[in-house]
């Protein structure tokens, strides 16, 4: 299925809400304490595109359209637990990825929202570097043993 | 596996804490009207929402939606209460 996702003409970046507005530490930067990026599954390239789109639809990074996808930090405060027990209650499945192997690999890692949620932003937006990241997580995915269920 | 109204990421919400998509997006645009619930986020874990609002943005028509529950905690729910549709 990887490749069937179809990248829209994407809005003048100028007109889009900038996500500098939503950074919750300053410039945005990850907090030094802030050791792994958790995200809900599934986790694969196609959906990370679609998210990715959408996210470029709807607001700009440094004047240009952001294409990311969202993830919630592990933090003092916010342990792995506390984050699949709220953030993640209705995912199945999650993944983890340590915030320096994504900045390594050229993904920024940006605190955005209202803490423990961060944006990982693709370099381009395209399948290539949504599969790429997918492939960071993938090896980690397991179940929510937190997730509400029947 | 689901078959979504309205696909969208349940992780990335605004802050209001809704979660949202863009109309275009709909595999069923004609049941994503304010006040409806919809089967949204993906297909693996679907929820259940309820559209709150529907805004022009310069990306498309963007759909805001408060989250109402796992459909599974939902299809329990009526179950456990016994109800079936009339």
């Amino acid at each position: 299925m990887m490749g069937d996702v179809q990248i829209p003409e994407l809005p003048d970046p100028a007109v889009l809400d900038p996500i500098e507005d939503k950074f919750w530490t300053p410039g945005g930067t990850a907090p030094l304490d802030a050791a792994l990026v958790v995200r809900g599954s599934p986790i694969r390239g196609e959906r990370f595109l679609e998210h990715a789109i959408r996210q470029a639809r709807e607001y700009s990074l440094r004047g240009a359209n952001m294409a990311s996808i969202s993830v919630d930090l592990v933090l003092p405060g916010w342990p792995l637990e506390r984050i699949l027990a709220r953030q993640l209650r209705n995912y199945s499945r999650f993944a983890t990825c340590e915030v320096t192997a994504l900045i390594d690999e050229s993904f920024a890692v940006l605190a955005t929202g209202k803490r423990p949620h961060a944006d990982v932003v693709l370099p381009v937006l395209g399948i290539v570097e949504a599969e790429r990241l997918a492939e960071l997580f993938r090896l980690t995915e397991a179940r929510n043993e937190y997730r509400v269920r029947r | 596996m689901a078959e979504l109204d309205i696909p969208c990421d349940v992780q990335g919400r605004d802050h209001e804490d809704r979660l949202w998509a863009f109309l275009d997006e709909a595999a069923h645009p004609e049941v994503v009207v304010v006040g409806n619930l919809v089967v949204t986020g993906d297909a693996e874990d679907p929820v259940v929402a309820r559209v709150v609002d529907i805004v022009d943005r310069p990306g498309g028509r963007k759909v805001l939606m408060a989250l109402v529950g796992g459909a599974d905690e939902l299809a329990e729910a009526l179950s456990r209460a016994r109800f079936t549709a009339a």
